[in-house]
């Protein structure tokens, strides 16, 4: 059974797989019911009392080989970046590839800059342009923060070198569709 | 390399296995998983990350023909 080394990171880790739930609805492997509980209970910061590894077998493996890789017991934070910013470009994109079936820009883990808030949402500029996520995962949060979004939610906030970093990562990729 | 279409196991080692995609095949490490022979299998970073019911297997075999026809 994964583990996280704290609550925090396990509610991180979950910021980042529930946006992307959609697809797992569209598959056929949870409901729309499901995947709006889920969302709630993130926003709330409440514990998911299902197996986690039994709803994103893909990424919570992924987890898993890096721990292993790198020798951990538990998943923190770390491996969660590695993961979900170094690699899930290349899994969406060839994910895209061979099926064709994904939104990419949406699927993609962005770094993004605040550039206006009201209550429930943000308008955010990104390599793609602007966008508008719900910012219902983020405790705080004001014009020129920097953060990464996943589908339709913002997930964290970053530092500047963290967002230069991620956008050089997207930048190297010549396949992702316009 | 992550291969996001199953392969089957076709052939067991001792710290790895093979999976055949249709003809094309692959060793895989079995870092965290330990499949069967026979076992549908999706790989990630060259290990075995996710086991497959044959169903699901067969369904996303199917997508993915039906994608590249």
């Amino acid at each position: 059974m994964i583990k996280f080394t704290d609550s925090e990171t396990e509610q991180l880790f979950l910021r980042y797989a529930v946006p992307c739930g959609c697809v797992l609805v569209q598959r056929g492997n949870i409901t729309q019911n499901f995947l709006d509980e889920l969302e709630d209970k993130v926003t709330k910061k409440e514990k998911i009392e299902k197996d986690l590894q039994e709803i994103w077998p893909f990424a919570t493996g992924n987890l898993l080989v890096l721990a292993k890789k790198q020798g951990k017991e538990k998943i923190d934070k770390e491996i969660l970046h590695t993961y979900f910013w170094d690699m899930h470009a290349a899994v969406v994109l060839d994910r895209n590839a061979d099926f064709g079936d994904l939104n990419v820009k949406r699927c993609l883990v962005l770094p993004a800059k605040i550039i206006a808030t009201n209550s429930t949402e943000l308008t955010v500029k990104t390599l793609f342009g602007e966008r508008k996520v719900k910012s219902e995962f983020l405790d705080e949060f004001k014009v020129n923060d920097l953060i990464t979004i996943h589908y339709d939610n913002a997930i964290e906030k970053i530092s500047e070198k963290n967002y230069s970093k991620l956008k050089h990562i997207l930048m190297t990729y010549d396949n992702i569709p316009l | 390399m992550c291969m996001a279409i199953p392969g089957k196991v076709i052939e067991l080692k001792d710290d790895s296995v093979i999976v055949d995609y249709s003809g094309l095949k692959r060793e895989a490490g079995v870092l965290i998983l330990k499949p069967k022979l026979n076992d549908y299998v999706l790989v990630s970073q060259k290990e075995i990350v996710q086991i497959l019911k044959r169903e699901e297997a067969e369904k996303i075999i199917e997508l993915y023909a039906s994608a590249n026809e």
